[in-house]
């Protein structure tokens, strides 16, 4: 990221910066593909289990083989600490420097550096818990307390949000230092960094920023959404399509594929149908949008890398796909003949109850893709702006189907639109601190 | 003939629109099931008979809701309360349009360990009566119901949520001609059934033919016996020769959801669960045996661990068809205790049991695989709302059985009264330890203990009711999951 506001800064003759705000979606990708630092996890004792105990089945129906999503921390690193708050708030056993000596010396051994600190009953009275991080700190360790974080009444909520801010905390740093190096090195040394989050805009040293940070992007939409005063916003973006209705309040929980995390942000829903949805037989026997999302690793076939066609595959091969910086330029024509092929062989696979010319076939999921999203729509959803880079994409298959549902729509097609709303967002900050 | 590209569309809108109930069934008025939500292997086979029973009672029209919990009429257990309305496609048509499908959704309510024999000691039990008509919601009928003593006490609560949330799914279903580009006709729904039993008939096209026969001794005076066999793609289940109910009790409804769960779980395949894929499947269940049992028979600890028990000898007879199926034995999944504090005040908790291993995967710990739904009540809250401290609560290390792959580890969990308290409890050690398979031993069962200050622990029997004063712990051990093959020597 420090290379490219190097390079941005160099290109772009700029006035003398005296903010920069950053809205990354890095993090969550940190999240999802478990990327971040290992980190450990003092709790209560007795309660060391709790979060694996409580960490989502994987699988939506009943089969013998089920099995819980993976952890963002390795069990051998949550330690048990020795003591009790009642639910009132009042200590009931205090928290012994001699155990915490203990475990210091415990995690060094691990060559431990963040440590995330979550006891029972911490919403109420975090004290134990601020006894533990000063003590910590003093030792040298980047510490995590999910008091400090959420007031969430959730103990699992609070825990997660501790253990996730822990598990980005390097990250996150590492991205601020060269950051500040960028701007630094082009002239604009006294450029005050800040973070946009799921609440708005705050400083990178907040304790909840590593966290709050996957959601600013998110934030930004909302707060476009909110300006333009419409009751629903549908973005489809290249790695995701989000929806925003106005009626749905402000979260205090994620749910993250590991569990509940306790961390505030605008109501939005990552919609059941994305770009990298993959194609597959069906139950059915036909081909069909399957429920799994390919990912980019390795990714649609159209940028030359996967081998399962996408729902992407299907929008480039019909030709919907225009002008999208940063994934028009990676498109591999020779990846045509692939595609039709794939379809075809799904085709064949499908019987008479499909079409078998691979685009008819592609012609049918694009349709479906379309059913599917619109169905997602809120019920009383009468008006809904649609945008994002892909939008334009999806626009001849969708802008029936609301038609049909009533339901009127404005399309912003213009693909920079997440910057546009950040950069909007971040404006309106600034004037307003000023 | 319409295109497959619009049953996934179908099954993918309405499950969308059910999805603010854990259990929920589309039922057309004769009898087919079109789309079900379930989470326990209970509500795949009585949904749909709650929905019939109600539409046999009262033709349901939309606007109509039906209440009903009579575990002999299509309920589960009595803590599950059902509503049912009538559905019309196009919600444009006249309020009084016959209904054109059932919507059955069930409402979970905290349950009570009972130690009954009479179902009716077990809740207070509902039959079909009509709750809301053309509309105007009877608050006659709503106030006796929450009023009695038996009634869960947060059922007034819960079942005006519960209906406000049906009123908005119908009204959705009501789109669902707009919403998909095509309306679910009578026509349309034979061919969507049809359909998904010919591609469910394929995959049971996979499985070896054969046969197997099996027996649980249940309790002293009584046996489960099932004999399996995979034929022509469809497969029988044959229960002749079970005993009468002493423990356990099914519903014939019951017993045929767990054989189709398990058969589901078998094949390790995300299946559309309707009456295309029923109808591959054949249940024989004698009546008053266990598996279809008659009233009065309490139903709890059927609905419950009875219905696992199923479930589990179903497997163990697939795998025995069928090597690749081969999968040692789970936990049993009811370990339950209730604090009762009194005044209507009681803490519940349920304890999950190990996973069994497979050739090629450790069971996984703490996680019973014929429930969908894993949520564990928060500490804090549990906590702030009794007087009871929760210890601990871990996973029981070593409980699962060993082999070449491991069981699963159950779960143990501590509680602390602060006020003098009733423990009632119903664990499921005796009739069935959960076994390896291919080598692999068996795993530890549940045990229940409680512990006076200063004092050793004292083991507890399968069922129970003790009183308990302040200071007392209670301590819960729910089973692990059997482990497979035999283990390396060293």
């Amino acid at each position: 990221m420090g290379k490219a506001l190097t390079q941005f800064l160099s290109e772009h003759n700029q006035t003398p910066i005296s903010e920069l705000v950053v809205a990354n979606k890095d993090l969550f990708g940190v999240l999802k593909r478990r990327h971040g630092t290992s980190c450990a996890f003092l709790t209560t004792a007795g309660l060391e289990n709790w979060l694996a105990m409580n960490r989502p089945v994987r699988q939506a129906h009943f089969t013998l083989r089920a099995e819980r999503a993976a952890s963002i921390i390795d069990g051998s690193l949550i330690f048990g600490l020795s003591e009790r708050m009642s639910p009132q708030g009042n200590s009931e056993k205090a928290v012994e420097t001699a155990d915490l000596e203990f475990l210091a010396a415990k995690l060094k051994l691990h060559g431990v550096e963040e440590v995330a600190v979550g006891l029972l009953h911490s919403a109420k009275n975090p004290e134990h818990e601020k006894v533990v991080g000063r003590f910590l700190r003093d030792q040298g360790f980047k510490v995590h307390l999910s008091s400090d974080l959420t007031d969430h009444e959730y103990e699992v909520a609070r825990w997660w949000a501790a253990i996730a801010n822990a598990y980005l905390g390097q990250r996150h740093r590492e991205t601020l230092a060269e950051l500040r190096t960028a701007l630094a090195e082009s002239g604009h040394a006294t450029a005050e960094v800040k973070l946009l989050s799921g609440v708005g805009v705050v400083s990178p040293e907040d304790a909840a920023a590593p966290l709050g940070a996957i959601f600013g992007p998110l934030f930004a939409l909302h707060k476009w959404r909110q300006a333009r005063n419409t009751q629903a916003l549908l973005y489809l973006g290249v790695e995701d399509f989000w929806l925003f209705d106005g009626r749905w309040p402000e979260r205090t929980q994620w749910r993250a594929d590991f569990g509940a995390v306790g961390v505030k942000h605008s109501a939005h829903v990552r919609v059941d149908l994305q770009a990298t949805q993959l194609i597959q037989k069906s139950f059915w026997g036909i081909t069909a949008l399957s429920r799994h999302e390919g990912g980019f690793e390795p990714g649609p076939m159209c940028l030359g890398k996967g081998l399962v066609p996408q729902y992407l595959d299907i929008l480039w091969l019909l030709g919907r796909i225009g002008e999208v910086p940063g994934l028009s330029e990676r498109f591999a024509e020779k990846a045509r003949s692939r595609i039709e092929e794939a379809l075809t062989a799904l085709a064949r696979e499908g019987g008479v109850r499909q079409p078998s010319a691979p685009r008819d076939l592609a012609i049918m999921l694009e349709k479906e893709g379309a059913r599917r999203l619109a169905a997602q729509l809120p019920g009383a959803a009468s008006e809904i702006t649609i945008c994002g880079p892909l939008s334009e994409a999806l626009r001849p298959s969708l802008e029936g189907r609301l038609k049909d549902l009533g339901v009127r729509a404005d399309w912003d097609v213009d693909s920079g639109v997440m910057l546009k709303a950040i950069a909007e967002f971040a404006a309106a900050k600034t004037e307003e601190n000023h | 003939m319409l295109s497959a590209s619009l049953f996934n569309l179908w099954q993918t809108v309405i499950d969308r629109i059910l999805e603010p109930f854990p259990s929920a069934a589309l039922v057309t008025p004769d009898g087919e099931l079109l789309v079900s939500r379930y989470q326990s292997l209970a509500d795949i086979g009585t949904l749909p008979v709650a929905a019939l029973t109600c539409h046999q009672y009262f033709q349901v029209k939309p606007d109509d809701v039906i209440i009903i919990n009579d575990p002999y009429s299509g309920g589960s257990l009595l803590s599950s309360i059902n509503l049912v309305t009538g559905i019309h496609f196009d919600g444009a048509a006249s309020k009084n349009a016959a209904s054109e499908a059932l919507l059955v959704v069930r409402l979970p309510f905290k349950p009570r360990v009972t130690i009954a024999s009479s179902v009716e000691s077990e809740g207070v039990r509902i039959p079909p009566t009509p709750l809301v008509h053309q509309g105007v919601l009877n608050t006659q009928i709503l106030d006796a119901i929450c009023g009695h003593p038996m009634a869960p006490r947060d059922l007034y609560a819960g079942l005006n949520r519960g209906l406000d949330w049906l009123k908005a799914a119908a009204a959705e279903m009501g789109r669902l001609k707009a919403l998909t580009g095509s309306s679910l006709t009578k026509k349309h729904a034979r061919e969507w059934l049809q359909l998904a039993q010919n591609q469910f008939q394929n995959l049971l096209g996979d499985l070896a033919v054969g046969n197997a026969r099996g027996e649980v001794q249940v309790s002293p005076k009584s046996k489960l016996a099932l004999a399996v066999e995979i034929r022509d793609h469809k497969v029988a289940f044959n229960f002749t020769g079970s005993g009468q109910p002493d423990r356990y009790a099914l519903s014939d409804a019951a017993t045929m959801g767990s054989c189709v769960g398990a058969l589901a779980a078998a094949l390790n395949a995300d299946v559309p669960l309707n009456s295309g894929i029923l109808r591959a499947v054949e249940v024989i269940a004698p009546l008053g045996s266990l598996v279809h049992a008659r009233y009065p028979s309490p139903v709890f600890m059927g609905f419950t661990d009875g219905t696992a028990l199923v479930a589990g000898l179903v497997v163990r007879l697939l795998g025995q068809i069928d090597r690749k199926l081969q999968m040692a034995q789970s936990g049993f999944g009811q370990c339950a205790l209730e604090i009762d504090f009194g005044e209507g005040r009681y803490f519940y908790d349920d304890l999950e049991p190990g996973a069994a291993a497979g050739k090629d995967r450790r069971g996984a710990d703490a996680l019973d695989i014929w429930r969908r739904s894993h949520l564990q009540r928060s500490i804090e809250s549990i906590e702030r709302m009794y007087p009871l401290r929760v210890v601990s609560a871990a996973i029981r290390a070593q409980s699962g059985g060993s082999g070449l792959t491991g069981g699963g580890d159950g779960q143990t969990k501590v509680f602390e009264v602060q006020a003098p308290a009733t423990l009632r409890w119903n664990i499921s050690r005796g009739v069935l330890k959960p076994e390896g398979a291919a080598g692999g031993k068996a795993a530890i069962g549940a045990e229940i203990l409680y512990q006076k200050p200063g004092r050793d622990k004292q083991p507890l029997a399968d069922q129970g009711e003790l009183s308990l004063e302040p200071g007392d712990q209670v301590i819960v051990h729910s089973a692990g999951g059997g482990g497979y093959g035999e283990a390396p020597t060293t």
